[in-house]
């Protein structure tokens, strides 16, 4: 071998030793070290922005969505100069300087600089390309149907977090957990994919048909207009399973837009607000009178005149008679009658009937907030008392309560447990939970019999909810009307009511018990005028949207007509 | 001597095919990663066009939702002259059966609502 080709030899087995020691080096010495030093360059943790679940109506139509949006960040100890940057981007979001500077120069490690901006001041800023300055797409949740249903869907905050309504009270359902995500990305930045999908929060399918909300907040605006009311509220529910279908509330506000408005005005008022029914409560004392066999539909009572003194008051029918049956007094709502019944019912037996039909004691209701309204024990009524509770006053009760006491006659006795959601399904539609309906015997049936007839008296032409009346079915319900209480005077006030009518139809076969209240109204204030009018209306919509018959007519099929589809005779 | 001839060559082509394998061994798994990544950048960007898609996706769904709004087809209707129709002038079947009670998973008939109770 010549002595160059020992050289070249030497060099090469040199080079490739000099190269095997950096790479003993490099996988044994300093492998830990490295391998920490490389997973720190090239992955990064992210908190995965999650996806809310849906809120759907009855039959899946969207009442609650997710849109994307795009939030700008900034990480301030990356920023060399923050006054270059300042004037800039408050120009592009039409912000003052002084808040982008006080965010750029915060000293923190990452700060919002404002979020879900609109898709128009993005691009500008994007195309800046500053240094420390950075976008995060987050989920932005959005109400289609704006005002519809939006007291019982509630709203969320900046961070997706539910602050009202069913938003509120399934939020760990509709939330899923925020996932930490480990993302790998090379020298240049660029994510190399984990493979995994995007975190999405359970489905919530309510018991709410967006066709009956709509009917529902259309009758109850225009009684607003109508009467010139400060608040109403309409209820609809299913009598035999407790289903609200439809929950309208007025004032109305926009959940897109919710920080625009005054929070009495996202106030749900079907379930937090407390009235003193009047004569709609009339049921219960006509219930126990019934149940315990101290009347029957026939047993006259000396109305006298229409006036009765109890302590030192006197209470007076708005229509004075003389002797009136059972079912009279109810069909008429006369005050001395039923006064007269509750004293033969007495104190206790009036508030154990009161307390079975659920006054003083929240629905159970999946909302938040429900008020439980308030009923004296008889150890605290006053000689008054026996006067008032009777005949609706000296007793708080929400509109959902009475709601549920008329579903009781309505459906034969059975005490129902309301509910706004019927279903919770996975992101891939599989059932979580589906609601199971909850009732109890209250009444028995022959007494829920006998008192839809009467109900069903009240709403014809002796009646006092004449104008309740339905074309081609009968309806059953009680009108009521109170004076409000002045807390400041401490008086009732002699020109601010609540009107209300609460009903079901058909009265033979009930497939709604609805709720009409109505606040404040100017220019009339009898149930019988104000609320009942818009029940008629609301039951005239909803019986054509649910299909069904009119009660009036025979039918009879015909050759050559669809099915489904007959004429009369 | 010829014994011992076969056997060398044999030797020296056992460790060729050997260190062949290991080469190609070694290549191929060079290659396997770098095919890896190579897809793990292709699933990065179809994960990219998925996002906004996915975004795409969200905004026709809010529009479709917005569309089909009840309020806003029963306005259409009315533009065009339709009206809400007289319950006078529908017939519908009067069924000989137990009433429904509407449920969302389908309908319910009274008497078996009031078996499930019992």
């Amino acid at each position: 071998m010549t002595r160059r080709a020992v050289i070249v030899n030497t060099v090469v087995v040199g080079f490739f030793i000099v190269i095997l020691m950096r790479l003993f080096d490099l996988m044994i010495i300093n492998h830990g070290r490295l391998k920490a030093r490389a997973e720190v360059q090239h992955y990064k943790k992210e908190k995965k922005e999650v996806s809310r679940g849906l809120i759907l109506d009855r039959k899946g139509r969207e009442l609650a969505i997710n849109l994307d949006a795009e939030s700008l960040f900034c990480r301030p100890h990356e920023i060399d100069s923050p006054e270059r940057y300042v004037l800039m981007l408050s120009r592009l979001l039409d912000k003052r300087p002084e808040v982008i500077k006080a965010r750029l120069s915060s000293g923190k490690k990452f700060v919002w600089i404002e979020r879900g901006i609109s898709s128009q001041k993005v691009e500008p800023i994007k195309r800046l390309n500053l240094k420390g300055i950075g976008f995060m797409t987050e989920s932005r949740r959005y109400y289609p149907k704006a005002e519809l249903a939006s007291h019982v869907l509630g709203f969320v905050n900046i961070d997706q977090r539910g602050i009202e309504g069913v938003e509120l009270i399934y939020d760990s359902q509709l939330r899923a957990a925020l996932r930490n995500a480990s993302l790998l990305r090379d020298a240049n930045g660029r994510y190399l994919s984990d493979g995994l999908e995007e975190p999405k929060g359970n489905n919530v399918v309510l018991t709410i048909d967006e066709g009956l909300q709509y009917i529902s907040e259309k009758v109850l605006e225009d009684a607003m207009q109508r009467w010139k009311a400060g608040w109403g509220v309409v209820i609809m529910m299913d009598p035999y399973t407790g289903e609200i279908f439809s929950m309208a509330v007025r004032p109305a506000y926009d959940p897109n837009y919710f920080n625009k408005y005054d929070p009495s005005v996202r106030r749900n008022r079907a379930l937090t607000d407390s009235y003193e029914p009047g004569s709609t409560f009339k049921l219960i004392t006509a219930a126990g009178a019934l149940e315990e066999g101290i009347v029957n539909t026939d047993t006259k009572i000396d109305c006298q005149g229409g006036k009765i003194k109890i302590g030192s008051k006197i209470i007076e029918d708005v229509h004075p008679s003389g002797v009136l049956t059972f079912k009279e007094i109810i069909e008429r709502s006369s005050n001395v009658g039923t006064i007269k019944i509750a004293r033969m019912l007495g104190p206790q037996k009036l508030y154990h009937y009161a307390r079975l039909f659920g006054f003083g004691s929240k629905t159970g209701i999946d909302m938040p907030g429900e008020a439980s309204g308030y009923l004296k024990k008889p150890e605290e009524w006053s000689t008054l008392s026996m006067g008032a509770i009777p005949i609706g006053y000296e007793v708080a009760v929400t509109p959902l309560q009475v709601l549920r006491a008329y579903a009781v006659v309505a459906n034969g006795g059975w005490l129902v447990t309301p509910h706004v959601v019927s279903a919770i399904t996975a992101p891939d539609g599989t059932p979580i939970y589906r609601l199971k309906y909850s009732s109890q015997r209250i009444l028995s049936s022959r007494t829920a019999f006998i008192l839809k007839e009467i109900l069903t008296g009240t709403v014809t032409e002796h009646g006092t909810a004449r104008l309740a009346g339905v074309d081609g079915n009968t309806v059953a319900g009680k009108t009521g009307t109170t004076r409000l209480f002045d807390q400041h005077l401490k008086t009732y006030s002699k020109d601010r009511y609540v009107s209300s009518f609460v009903g079901f139809v058909p009265a033979s076969q009930p497939r709604i018990v609805a709720i009409v209240v109505i606040g404040e109204p100017k220019g009339g204030y009898y149930g019988g005028t104000v609320a009942a009018p818009v029940f008629k209306e609301l039951a005239d919509a909803t019986l054509a949207y649910l299909r069904v018959p009119r009660e009036d007519i025979n039918y009879r099929k015909t050759e050559g007509v669809p099915e489904g589809i007959y004429e009369t005779h | 001597m010829i014994y011992s001839k076969t056997r060398n060559v044999l030797k020296f082509y056992e460790w060729f095919l050997l260190l062949s394998v290991i080469i190609a061994g070694l290549f191929t798994i060079i290659w396997l990663r770098s095919a890896i990544t190579a897809l793990e950048y292709n699933i990065a960007k179809l994960q990219e066009t998925k996002i906004e898609l996915v975004k795409e996706r969200k905004e026709l769904l809010a529009e479709r939702a917005s569309l089909s709004s009840v309020k806003r087809i029963e306005g259409l209707a009315y533009q065009k002259g339709f009206a809400i129709p007289d319950r006078r002038y529908i017939h519908l079947k009067k069924r000989n059966e137990s009433p429904e009670v509407i449920t969302v998973s389908g309908t319910l008939r009274l008497d078996e609502l009031l078996f499930n109770r019992q």
